[in-house]
């Protein structure tokens, strides 16, 4: 198992109540995502589609994050579980071209948990494979 | 209005590989407001097709369009130089417009990227349900409104069955019991007298049985 | 139809009950006229006529509210409040008859100890052993066991029974209940935990059994269950504006707890109908949310959001799609210049661009506040 950081293309599609509002608290600290995540910012879950993922993989993405506030914390009350749907359907339909479901995932957060979609953007890689009966 | 869904991927995949250009056309009327294709299907099935050719390493040029109703010849004609530039034709129209394409162009390879199943209405967003099946000889005066041709599982035109329990079908429990649907009809309005009268078999020629069928207004054709 | 950018000064609030009377005393003094529906009587039985709401249209700032009755012509306003108030009823506590041990709710103790102010009264308190469920029978809200420490404080201010606060699962995890219970304990309340708890009802009083010990009390204070209003489900449904889980009228975002604006642009929540808390906690919601609706009021115009839907009509196939998926009543079919299609109202949309995503044709785009502003001054 390889330590290096995955630093393959990676695009944040995120509600900009949710994860905008985290990378502008994380900006006032200094901090910021890395080189190879690509921001993109919506003003709701709700507004996510499956063009708009697919989009991302066409233009060089080799993984992509949708990020929505959590259930219950939506303005416009069923954004969060429209993004999740969405996401889950897009998925199926790049599994059925071929791009693996990994590739594509789904994560709720608050505007304070900035750190946490840090981690979350350094720890979405590749699942590990099971190896069985490796010397 | 017609209800039809996008075919699975896999399947539609597997008409194009050969073509290195397709052109995918959609349908802005039927298919387009059961969001299977229009304008914006149209686009989300070409991102998918163009990702698919990447990912299988494939050349293959994909090019979007969309007309208003792909029935009629002249709403498809500013198609004919997208026909003739691109090896094959991927319609998202329903079956009725793939059909329009195919004859319209007939030297073009014209494929169907939905299936095409009902005649039904919105029970509410993202949900349609079956209403008519087109039998051509429409009872509907007898049953207050509700067909027992398209709604009862089995077409029964003296039910219900025996299968019919609170209301529902014994098929499938998300199916409501056409019969049961109704006598409650038939009670609101007052016409329950009406189920005395009992049905003969149905004569099933007015319907697709009888062959592919035509309507002809005499007194408007040329 | 008046131009729905402008405001109509008036303000409807909805309910009757002191957060209702709260909110109307409010707008009055900043000199709104104030329509009062009560809303009862909402399953058809009965109540007078203009008591309860049929239907809300139109936008905030012209809204034009259906009343029952079908004589009643609809009343036009600029803003609704919705201050319904809850339903506080005694916990279950099962008393056999012909037991004299009084049973009461922590307000109405602290009630009957202020008025019994006179001395051979206070010393009479002084003498009684009193026994206080703090969360019985099931998980009390925290407010409502701060509540009840607040009504144990003004008795203790007043007189000094022996008071026994038990408790199951109370978490004293926030500055208020830290503070209530330290100073109720320093001042001699005996807390006591309990798993099970059995209540035996005698001559002498309540005998009070837990798995630690056995005490004998001799009036008994159970704090009151809330139940939501009774009429907030046919309300919401019939006004557009949600019910949440628990039965009580929702705000958008809930976690955002007391900010007062629902789904739809101009109607408002307030009070008890959508949290509960203590009674200083429930009149500053209401004060904060009357706070707003004025500020919408007397801003005269309708504010627009920074960013609205808006739809290319000509594009528009009337799948009614977005109608439908737009979670704030923001749009509808209209005509203009003989062309029928979805129109996005600016005032009432919140930018979420939901209609956006579902519309198939994508006739639907995400336009800048200055540039409807652009568009009309054209």
């Amino acid at each position: 198992m390889s330590d290096a950081r995955d630093t393959s293309p990676l695009v944040l599609i995120g509600c900009q109540r949710s994860a905008g509002a985290a990378l502008a608290r994380l900006a006032d600290e200094g901090r910021a995502l890395p080189a190879h995540v690509q921001w993109q910012s919506v003003p709701c879950g709700g507004n996510i589609d499956e063009l708009m993922i697919l989009e991302a993989f066409e233009i060089g993405a080799e993984r992509v994050m949708v990020v929505s506030c959590a259930a219950g914390a939506c303005n416009s009350v069923v954004g969060d579980e429209r993004a999740r749907r969405r996401t889950a359907a897009t998925r199926e339909l790049l599994e059925a071209i071929g791009i693996e479901g990994w590739r594509l995932r789904y994560e709720t957060m608050a505007p304070n948990m900035g750190a946490d979609l840090l981690r979350w953007v350094d720890a979405f890689v590749a699942p590990v494979e099971e190896s069985v009966g490796e010397a | 209005m017609i209800v039809a869904e996008r075919k699975p991927i896999a399947e539609i995949l597997a008409n194009l590989r050969q073509a290195s250009s397709v052109a995918v056309v959609g349908c802005d009327t039927c298919v387009a407001v059961c969001m299977a294709g229009g304008t914006k299907e149209v686009a989300v099935l070409s991102a998918a097709l163009r990702l698919a050719a990447r990912q299988e390493g494939r050349e293959q040029l994909i090019t979007e369009a969309c007309v208003e109703r792909q029935c009629e010849v002249e709403f498809n004609e500013p198609l004919a130089e997208l026909v003739a530039e691109h090896d094959v034709i991927l319609s998202m129209a329903c079956g009725v417009g793939v059909q329009t394409l195919a004859e319209q162009y007939p030297f073009a390879v014209v494929y169907p990227a939905l299936n095409t199943k009902f005649m039904g209405r919105p029970e509410e967003l993202g949900t349609w349900s079956e209403r008519c099946l087109g039998c051509g000889n429409c009872v509907l005066d007898k049953f207050g409104g509700v067909c027992p041709i398209t709604r009862c599982s089995k077409n029964l035109l003296n039910g219900p069955c025996g299968g019919s329990q609170d209301g529902i079908c014994e098929v499938d429990p998300s199916i409501p019991c056409a019969w049961q649907l109704v006598y409650d009809r038939l009670v609101a309005i007052g016409q329950l007298e009406r189920l005395w009268q009992v049905e003969p078999p149905k004569d099933w020629t007015t319907s697709r049985d009888g062959g592919p069928r035509k309507v002809v207004r005499e007194d408007i054709v040329p | 139809m008046s131009d729905p950018r402008l405001i109509d000064p008036r303000v409807m609030v909805v309910g009757q009950g002191e957060d209702a009377q709260r909110a109307a005393a409010l707008a009055e003094a900043a000199g709104c006229a104030v329509v009062r529906v009560p809303h009862t009587g909402a399953n058809g039985d009965g109540g007078a006529s203009g008591a309860r709401i049929a239907g809300v249209d139109g936008y905030v700032g012209g809204f034009s509210v259906r009343l029952a009755g079908a004589d009643e012509a609809p009343v036009g306003v600029g803003a609704i409040v919705m201050a319904l108030g809850n339903r506080r009823m005694p916990a279950g506590v099962d008393v056999p008859k012909g037991s004299h041990v009084p049973v009461m709710t922590p307000m109405a103790w602290a009630e009957k100890v202020r008025r019994d102010l006179r001395e051979e009264y206070r010393v009479a308190w002084a003498r009684r052993r009193v026994v206080v469920l703090l969360d019985h029978p099931s998980d009390t809200p925290k407010e409502t066991a701060a509540e009840t420490l607040r009504a144990v404080q003004d008795v203790i201010a007043l007189a000094h029974p022996g008071i026994y606060a038990y408790y199951r699962n109370l978490q004293v995890d926030t500055h208020q209940l830290e503070r209530l219970t330290r100073e109720t304990r320093e001042a001699g309340v005996v807390y006591c935990r309990y798993d099970q708890v059995e209540l035996a009802f005698g001559e002498d009083g309540v005998t009070v059994t837990t798995e630690e010990s056995q005490r004998l009390g001799d009036l008994l204070v159970v704090p009151e269950a809330i139940h939501p209003p009774v009429y907030a489900g046919d309300l919401a449904a019939r006004t557009g504006i949600r019910v949440g889980g628990d039965g009580f009228l929702q705000d958008v975002n809930m976690r955002h707890v007391g900010a007062g604006e629902t789904v739809r642009r101009g109607i408002y929540v307030a009070g008890r109908c959508h949290l509960d808390a203590d009674a200083e906690t429930q009149a500053a919601d209401v004060d904060r949310v009357m706070a707003k609706v004025l500020a919408l009021v007397a801003g005269g115009v309708a504010r627009l959001p920074d960013e609205f839907a808006q739809v290319a009509s000509e594009e528009c196939i009337r799948c009614l799609t977005c109608i439908r998926t737009c979670p704030h009543g923001a749009i509808e079919l209209r005509t203009s210049e003989e062309v029928t299609a979805a129109h996005v109202v600016p005032e009432a949309c919140w930018g979420c661009g939901m209609c956006v995503a579902n519309c198939p044709v994508r006739a639907i785009t995400l336009v800048p506040a200055a540039e409807l502003v652009e568009q009309e001054a054209v």
